[in-house]
């Protein structure tokens, strides 16, 4: 098999290092295994961005990654010294990406060991799929995909691959209306717009971890209440639907503290045009369903 | 001189000891009640105890990766290789050794011959080092708390189980377009497994996956208490409940993972019949009318409340009955309501006059229960509107998660659900429904092919919905 190289990307924020080196472990293990039954990976570089406020890595932990796990990847560490977001991280990291492959992540997922051989076979059986996206275990994403080819709506970024000249073309994630929520949701369906696909890789499963209440619902950080509601918003403008806008705008007026912020920010921009051009007006790429981006499962 | 008497000879607390010595020996329970047993210096605070026979590798390589997500890394996996062939074998190796080094030392394969499906348990428990033990079957998965939640109240709860709370979610298994094996999530999480232990209730039916607890590896090693090797079905009930019988349970109501139901797979419940279930109910219960029990504070109250009732007597516990209305907003948004019933010997009549908060109800769900293998026999319902006038209702079969046999639901699985759509949404003013119920399924259910048959429409009717959708997707491009 020829030989694919890739970069694997993250964006850090106040994380636990162990949970970060758990995380490499795995990767160096996944790329040995993808090394040893003739997978076209068979090193990586991997990419920390830091956005916390003060780095949580020092050049010495560096190091020691590097002599630990150098024989199958390499890390390379950038302090930010300002809160990025995750969409403005991975664009300011990616500028110099040169690999095949773009691997998008959390820091602290950690991947099963045929990772890198499951995620690339939509790539190579598939034409145009322009970006493949992990199974997060143990709490699978409910949204509806093809179960025979893994075709899907849209692919959550929590842990995908991107060929590299995809990611450049589309001009990488939407930082400006995007801080830190639906920049994926975006995205793919900006790569669906270019007449590629969006492929979920149900064999390729990742770790990520999730909290449940009693109730058996994910419980959601205050960060993801807001930016998730004001997302809401700007996704309703940028991806031409007026309709649920307006419902959304009804609800949010009379809403919770994040949804009262969130408007008042969507009212801002529109004030001062600052607001994104809306695409795809025939509504050939959405799947909004209900007050979700897509329909689910279940 | 004094008089050769022992007054508290045959007193319930003595009974209750001398029950215990002869059954385990004196000597092993003055050594339980004297915490008389060593650990090793290396001993971990918890054994996993793994079951597999080599075919479901994903399962099994995803569960795994569960346990390196741990936060609490202080435990130790056995896998349980039952009869392992050459490849099953070598697929287990290779999963073991492809884990990320963190987790070198941690996990090794023990190889059983021979014996049913609780052989493997007992040598578990024997090679066990930890100082509890739990059983994650290889197709569970669990939260990176599942350790933690453990340990976090070990201290206080020394020598009793610990319990955890765990959800319930449905999940099949399909071939993809490439011959793969793809294993999808199909149903929410279903949260009939979020309630503490209760010793009571547990004597009918057993509320706790296996791996929402852990068991005092001492009541194994010192007791002798093991597995029933004799039971075909519901050995770990019988396990658990010896167990609990003698050392108490804790909970700790944390949620720490998930239990997988294969809908379109061969489970327990498939591939025995139900005289074989009753037979093994009817006799580990009998084991449980053997002995005296020690009965925990904390379910005193709930038994006074119940026996004082007609409802447990007849014996519909209708503590467990949700009567839900989905106005549009989805059926869980609200509280559920508690409807009155009178009734007896198998029938019932239900009455849910307070609507409050519901100015237009679209649907009604009820939940007879909250774990199946039951029948409502003879279900009508009357919906009336704010003006007293009948609503229009449809029982939405689909919805409906039983299976339909003349004029009987029958319900296999946990979670059962009747629902009813309403034609044109109203206001209610009085909702009243009769049926009759048992804690029981017609033999018909078993010969009938009822449980291949819904089964295969499930499969069926997911395989349709995500084809439609695909060529939607297909016919916007």
């Amino acid at each position: 098999m020829n030989r694919k190289t890739l970069r694997a990307q993250t964006i850090l924020y106040h994380n636990e290092v162990v949970n970060l080196e758990k995380s490499l472990y795995s990767l160096y293990k996944a790329v040995k295994v993808s090394k040893e039954k003739g997978g076209a990976i068979e090193f990586i570089d991997v990419y920390y961005g830091d956005a916390s406020s003060e780095p949580i890595l020092s050049s010495e932990q560096i190091n020691a990654f590097n002599e630990k796990f150098g024989e199958y990847l390499k890390v390379t560490y950038t302090f930010f010294g300002f809160n990025s977001g995750t969409s403005k991280g991975q664009n300011i990291m990616f500028k110099d990406c040169t690999t095949d492959y773009f691997m998008a992540y959390n820091p602290d997922v950690i991947v099963c060991a045929d990772y890198f051989i499951e995620m690339l076979k939509p790539f190579e059986r598939m034409e145009n799929v322009g970006l493949v996206e992990a199974k997060q275990s143990p709490l699978e994403h409910p949204k509806e995909f093809d179960v025979l080819t893994g075709i899907e709506p849209w692919g959550a970024m929590a842990c995908v691959i991107i060929p590299t000249e995809v990611y450049r073309e589309l001009g990488g994630l939407d930082e400006d209306n995007f801080f830190l929520y639906c920049d994926d949701v975006d995205f793919t369906w900006r790569v669906r717009l270019s007449g590629r696909k969006v492929v979920y890789q149900s064999r390729a499963f990742v770790y990520h971890s999730k909290h449940v209440d009693n109730d058996g619902h994910v419980v959601p950080t205050n960060a993801e209440l807001y930016y998730s509601a004001e997302a809401f918003l700007f996704m309703c403008h940028k991806w031409s639907n007026p309709a649920l806008l307006k419902k959304l705008i009804a609800i949010y007026e009379n809403g919770t503290v994040h949804q009262k912020k969130a408007l008042a920010e969507y009212r801002r921009r529109k004030e001062n045009n600052l607001l994104p051009t809306p695409l795809d007006k025939d509504h050939k790429i959405t799947t909004f369903s209900g007050f979700g981006y897509s329909k689910n499962r279940y | 001189m004094t008089q050769n008497y022992n007054p508290t000879e045959r007193s319930a607390v003595s009974d209750f000891l001398s029950e215990l010595s002869v059954k385990y020996g004196k000597d092993n329970v003055d050594r339980f009640i004297k915490g008389d047993f060593q650990f090793s210096e290396d001993a971990p605070f918890l054994s996993v105890i793994m079951r597999t026979q080599g075919h479901r590798p994903e399962a099994l390589s995803e569960v795994l990766l569960c346990m390196c997500g741990q936060s609490d890394m202080d435990f130790e996996v056995l896998i349980m290789g039952h009869n392992l062939d050459k490849e099953g074998k070598e697929s287990v190796l290779s999963i073991i050794e492809n884990l990320p080094d963190f987790m070198e030392g941690k996990v090794r394969l023990v190889e059983v011959e021979g014996g049913n499906r609780t052989t493997p348990l007992s040598r578990g428990f024997e090679e066990a080092k930890g100082r509890y033990v739990s059983i994650l079957d290889d197709d569970d998965l669990v939260f990176e708390d599942w350790v933690e939640a453990f340990h976090a109240i070990e201290n206080e709860n020394k020598g009793k189980i610990l319990h955890t709370y765990c959800v319930a979610q449905d999940w099949m298994n399909v071939k993809n377009k490439y011959d793969e094996t793809v294993l999808v999530s199909v149903s929410p999480f279903k949260t009939i497994y979020c309630t503490d232990f209760e010793l009571i209730r547990q004597l009918s039916q057993n509320y706790c996956p296996t791996f929402s607890l852990a068991f005092p590896s001492v009541a194994y090693k010192l007791l002798g208490i093991h597995f029933d090797e004799t039971l075909t079905t519901t050995e770990d009930w019988d396990f658990l409940m010896r167990t609990a019988l003698v050392c108490g349970v804790a909970d700790n109501p944390t949620i720490t993972g998930i239990y997988r139901l294969w809908i379109n797979a061969e489970n327990s419940a498939t591939l025995h019949n139900k005289k074989e279930w009753d037979n093994n109910r009817k006799y580990i219960q009998k084991k449980f009318t053997s002995d005296s029990i020690l009965i925990p504070k904390t379910d005193t109250d709930s038994i006074i409340t119940k026996s004082s009732t007609d409802v447990y007597s007849s014996r519909l516990n209708t503590n467990e009955f949700t009567f839900l209305l989905d106005d549009g907003t989805g059926f869980m948004s609200h509280p559920t309501i508690s409807p009155e019933f009178t009734g007896e010997n198998g029938k019932w009549h239900a009455r849910v006059t307070d609507f409050k908060g519901f100015d237009s109800v679209k649907a009604i769900r009820i939940d007879p229960l909250v774990s199946g293998t039951m029948t409502i026999k003879n279900f009508s319902i009357q919906i009336k509107d704010e003006n007293g006038n009948t609503v229009e209702s449809k029982l939405n079969k689909k919805r409906t998660n039983g299976a339909f046999l003349k004029n009987s639901i029958c319900f296999l699985g946990d979670d059962p659900q009747i629902r009813y759509d309403i034609k044109s949404p109203a206001k209610l003013s009085n909702v009243t429904f009769e049926f009759e119920f048992f804690y029981d399924l017609p033999e018909k259910f078993f010969k009938g092919g009822i449980i291949r048959y819904t089964f295969k429409r499930w499969t069926a009717a997911l395989y349709r919905k995500l084809r439609g959708i695909f060529r939607i997707l297909k016919a916007k491009k």
